[in-house]
């Protein structure tokens, strides 16, 4: 019996069941119409074309998916980025160990193989021809081909060519154009970039679409005379055919609604098969596409969970004492000692907390947090009298500002008193909640605000009866003002600065007697967005704090002797005065230059500016003595700046922390090193959910170009289950956010370098593309490259015959030669036209330095001509 | 299109080329910034007077604007203030375009990282709307002179936008 049961445990646990998957990406049908490799998750598949369970095929940790197969449906080539970036790969139908075929660092897409198969037409960022007037865009791409055992590449197009399809076997083939950067997922768009499908034979291009729309990826038919394509003529993509020599004449061959088709493919008997929804369709002439039902059996490709090491943050605040430092670091808040190594996390949830800020007693935290689909504030407080920092506690009680909360509230800060917090509500209006009465009221209306990020900065005044914040008072966005604000509520905001240009980051100094901001006036204007000068500036509220602050060393010396003596004590008055007649002629220019200004702080006593200003290659933080003008650098320092209460100790917040006590000459570091896990999967279903708010909130036209934003919401959130890496997370959001059909939008990742990543480097010369014989034919020696120099050997016509002592033979793969070579003595082997050969050393340069050689080089040209 | 490139081209236009009666300005594949502004003001500049010093003409007045014969070369790829721009220099009357249509992608954008900072996405928060009301976001620019660059030939060396940029300037300047 005890047996038995065992065994029937045994059955159970090892059973496996193979799952019902989506976003199966990139199908394609095998010539003989019977299989179909698709990429699930970075990984290759192959299922039969009536559905069923699917077969992985690959299953490296890498990203590898468009697979194509060879014509005797034996191989299957896809792309991979196993050396960090995409090459192209051929691997048996059967699985195994696929071989890589390109080696270029640049990122190669397959399309088809020749109709021989023996070669690869694939598209790469490689070269254009010495003699081409082509602008070298990075989406510009060309057309290649490459033996099924690696090579050589033979440049085949040095015009964009995508979604090659051989029409018989003279050389003939269709594709589609590219003509400049626009995401490839954006849906409904009609204008001169959208695709077009043309015929290339014997040297000549012939346009075969013209609709304004898109028109892509042609498949020619088995009888070569029809070709099948997806276009958005009647709204959305679908298949459609038409003639090859009389492309007038189209038929619609699908009719899917609402969502687009994509990655079409045929087989040899006019099989077709292609992507909608995630799915995998497959149509067989003259009947109705039918959708397959495919599932598989894979391990996971990772533990969904990642390590996070944290070494500092952002949204950084330090406590009234000095003692410890809130953070955030992956949307997690952090708090650590100033003065210790410990680190205690105080969040954990896959949504982003932010602003984090502590009260004055050092007692409780407030931060906001974006959980439950909006932007809610939440404090933690310590709740063992035991425990005394965060940085140590033990025990910490966290709540939600407003209950129910349907709107974003962020930004907290509590005023100085303990009693209140302000925050930002609806993205644009500054609040304040009473925290005994929970009663709330309004400080700005909003209608000055044009944050388009959904906050900005302000600052409670020392006395908590006005706020400073910068905003735009006259329509006159994003040049924005100082202003200050009653913190009673139903006040207008009072204008300080009343100028043109931008005015930024106040805050209060002098005991809240003055305002200490950044602004443009007196430096460099930027023409294009980015690269303006600034200065350091403060605006004196009162005459009395303008006055002492003007006044010279001597008759300082005399008050401050005569204070001493106890005579004529002051009353202290902690309200701050605030006397707006003639307050113009009360700001004065602090820095001594105008440079790339970083953070900006006063001392206590108002005699020494701390700035961060890039006069050098870095940002550096300057200590300047106002009175006496003279700066000293204290070093490398890039970061807001704080002081605790007391202000003998100012805190630098960068990526990294740094201190420095006031009358100090360095500064000194507080290294933070912790890390936690995240759930990888839960922050994406997170991530989406942003993406999805913030575009909502954000978009420029209210009314979303029209589209349904939450149904198309839903459709595209009942994919994630299925994701499980950024590629296609990003691809997924692409999609998504392509409904909008507008520019500036998609999705990037930004796949990490990985240690054994290739990284072609450029010698800066360009060759003769059309050169089969050994070695590499220079057409020209790119002006400022590494061979323009004056002690070169080298002349166009010359060959290059080795590098580092490897002869380059004909047919030969020699990007490896150049692999991670940038910046490094180099040695080439060059041939002169009298067969002499001669050694040159030169020191190669990276792919995007030469881009940047061929910009200026074509620029000069164009204005020679 | 950023601020060294601006003033690249300010420094050329009044330098080593302001002996030359006109300026063929290219903006084909630039991917935008914030400079049509700048560059309105730049070659909308119409002669004024000029300086003389003792029978000698020193300088042409305004000095720091561009004042003679001007036309923009435009292409497909041309994108966000690469749209903008050419739009401006065709609603102030200032020149021709010549070359392909621009896609309507006059809009200014957030590019947000994600949590996962590996992960960036879009969102275009700022319009712009013209005096009829309709947004410069797809609404397509198109050329006073329709040009393509055949693809033969352009592999070849061959601009032919360019070379009718270039015809038509010159034509106006003889005009004039």
């Amino acid at each position: 019996m005890k047996n038995i049961l065992t065994l029937l445990l045994l059955a159970c646990t090892l059973s496996v069941s193979a799952e019902n998957v989506s976003w199966l990406r990139y199908p394609s049908i095998s010539p003989d119409g019977e299989k179909i490799a698709f990429s699930y998750n970075g990984d290759i598949y192959i299922v039969d074309s009536e559905g069923g369970q699917a077969r992985q095929i690959t299953s490296n940790r890498s990203y590898d998916y468009s697979p194509i197969w060879s014509p005797d449906g034996k191989s299957v080539a896809f792309a991979s980025d196993r050396y960090g970036n995409f090459d192209i790969y051929i691997i048996s139908a059967e699985g195994g160990r696929p071989s890589r075929i390109t080696t270029h660092s640049s990122k190669d897409t397959p399309w088809t193989f020749t109709p021989d198969g023996k070669r690869i037409i694939y598209s790469s960022l490689i070269q254009d021809p010495a003699s081409s007037a082509l602008f070298p865009k990075s989406s510009m791409t060309e057309l290649y081909s490459v033996s099924i055992s690696g090579g050589r590449p033979q440049q085949i197009l040095a015009t964009p060519a995508e979604e090659v399809s051989f029409i018989g076997d003279k050389g003939a083939f269709l594709y589609h154009d590219c003509k400049g950067g626009e995401n490839i997922w954006r849906k409904h768009h009609t204008s001169s970039i959208t695709r077009d499908i043309w015929k290339y034979e014997d040297g000549k291009h012939v346009k075969l679409t013209d609709f304004n729309g898109e028109d892509r990826c042609p498949n020619v038919s088995s009888d070569g005379k029809t070709v099948y394509f997806l276009s958005e003529r009647d709204g959305s993509f679908n298949v459609y055919s038409m003639s090859v020599d009389n492309p007038s004449s189209v038929s619609k061959i699908t009719d899917h609604k609402t969502h687009p088709v994509r990655f079409l493919t045929v087989s040899s008997d006019d099989v077709l098969c292609y992507g909608y929804c995630g799915d995998i369709y497959v149509k067989k002439p003259g009947k109705a596409p039918k959708k397959l039902s495919v599932s598989l059996i894979s391990d996971y490709s990772d533990n969904g969970k990642a390590r996070i090491d944290v070494y500092g943050g952002s949204d950084n605040d330090v406590s009234s004492d000095g003692s410890q430092i809130a953070f955030i670091s992956r949307g997690e808040v952090f708090v650590t000692s100033t003065e210790y190594k410990t680190v205690k996390r105080i969040t954990d949830t896959p949504a982003a907390e932010e602003d984090v800020v502590f009260s004055p007693d050092g007692n409780t935290l407030a931060y906001s947090s974006e959980r439950s689909g909006v932007w809610n504030i939440y404090t933690a407080e310590l709740s063992r009298k035991e425990d005394v920092y965060f940085s140590h506690a033990t025990f910490i009680v966290e709540k939600p500002l407003f209950k129910d909360n349907d709107i974003d509230r962020k930004a907290p800060s509590y005023s100085p008193d303990g009693k209140e917090i302000a925050y930002i509500e609806g993205r644009d209006r500054l609040m304040v909640m009473n925290l005994e009465s929970g009663k709330t009221r309004q400080i700005t209306d909003g209608s000055q605000c044009f944050s388009t990020y959904g906050s900005f900065g302000y600052c409670w005044s020392p006395d908590g009866k006005w706020f400073t914040l910068s905003y735009c008072a006259r329509n006159h966005y994003p040049y924005n003002d100082i202003g200050i604000v009653s913190a009673e509520g139903g006040k207008d905001i009072i204008n300080l600065t009343e100028s043109g240009y931008t005015d930024s980051s106040p805050k209060w100094v002098l005991d809240g007697n003055a305002i200490l901001f950044k602004s443009e006036r007196y430096g460099m204007r930027n023409h294009a967005s980015w690269g303006t000068l600034e200065d350091a500036m403060i605006v004196f509220l009162n005459r009395k704090a303008y006055d002492d602050f003007r006044m010279s060393e001597e008759d300082r010396k005399l008050l401050e002797e005569y204070e001493k003596s106890g005579e004529d004590k002051k009353e202290e008055n902690k309200d701050i005065v605030v006397e707006l007649d003639n307050i113009e002629n009360r700001i004065v220019r602090l820095t001594p230059s105008s440079s790339s200004l970083g953070s900006i702080a006063l001392s206590k006593d108002g005699k020494y500016l701390y700035y961060q200003a890039t006069y050098e290659s870095g940002r550096n933080l300057w200590k300047y003595d106002i009175m006496k003008e003279t700066p000293t650098r204290i070093g490398a320092a890039d970061g807001s700046m704080k002081w605790n209460a007391k202000q003998d100790m100012l805190y630098v917040l960068g990526s990294r922390f740094f201190k420095m006590k006031h009358d100090a000459k360095s500064l000194e570091s507080i290294p933070v090193s912790t890390y936690f896990f995240m759930d990888l999967k839960a922050e994406r279903e997170y991530m989406f959910d942003h993406v999805y708010r913030q575009e909502k909130e954000r978009f420029y036209n209210k009314g979303m170009h029209g589209v349904d934003w939450e149904s198309l919401t839903d459709h595209y959130r009942r994919f994630l289950p299925y994701i499980g890496n950024n590629y296609d997370f990003s691809e997924l959001l692409s999609e998504y956010l392509g409904e909008l059909n507008v520019s500036h939008t998609g999705s990037g990742y930004r796949a990490p370098q990985t240690f054994d990543k290739t990284i072609t480097a450029n010698l800066g010369l360009l060759y003769d593309m059309d050169w089969k014989e050994d070695g590499l034919k220079v057409s020209e020696i790119v002006a400022m490259g590494p061979f323009d120099k004056a002690s070169s050997k080298l002349e166009e016509g010359d060959v290059i015959m080795a590098i580092d002592g490897t002869r380059i033979l004909k047919d030969m793969d020699y990007f490896p030669l150049l692999d991670r070579k940038a910046g490094k003595r180099t040695l080439v082997t060059i041939r002169k036209s009298s067969g002499e050969e001669t050694d040159m050393v030169v020191v190669p340069i990276s792919e995007s330095a030469f881009n940047e050689l061929l910009i200026r080089d074509g620029s000069e040209l164009m204005q020679r001509k | 299109m950023n601020d060294p490139s601006f003033r690249t081209v300010y420094s050329d236009i009044l330098g080593r080329y302001n002996h030359c009666d006109g300026i063929v300005i290219d903006t084909r594949f630039n991917g935008g910034g914030r400079l049509h502004e700048d560059i309105e003001v730049l070659f909308s500049g119409e002669k004024y007077l000029t300086q003389e010093v003792r029978g000698k003409d020193a300088c042409d007045m305004p000095s720091r604007r561009y004042n003679k014969a001007s036309i923009m070369i435009i292409g497909e790829a041309n994108y966000s203030n690469a749209h903008g721009t050419p739009w401006v220099y065709k609603h102030k009357g200032i020149g021709l375009l010549v070359g392909k249509p621009v896609p309507g992608t006059m809009t200014s954008a957030n590019w947000e990282t994600l949590q996962d900072p590996t992960l960036y996405f879009g969102i275009p928060v700022v319009g712009y709307r013209t005096s009829e009301g309709t947004y410069l976001e797809n609404s397509q620019l198109e050329p006073d002179i329709d040009v393509e660059n055949t693809k033969e030939l352009v592999v070849q060396g061959r601009d032919e936008q360019l070379e009718t940029a270039v015809k038509t300037l010159l034509k106006q300047i003889d005009s004039n």
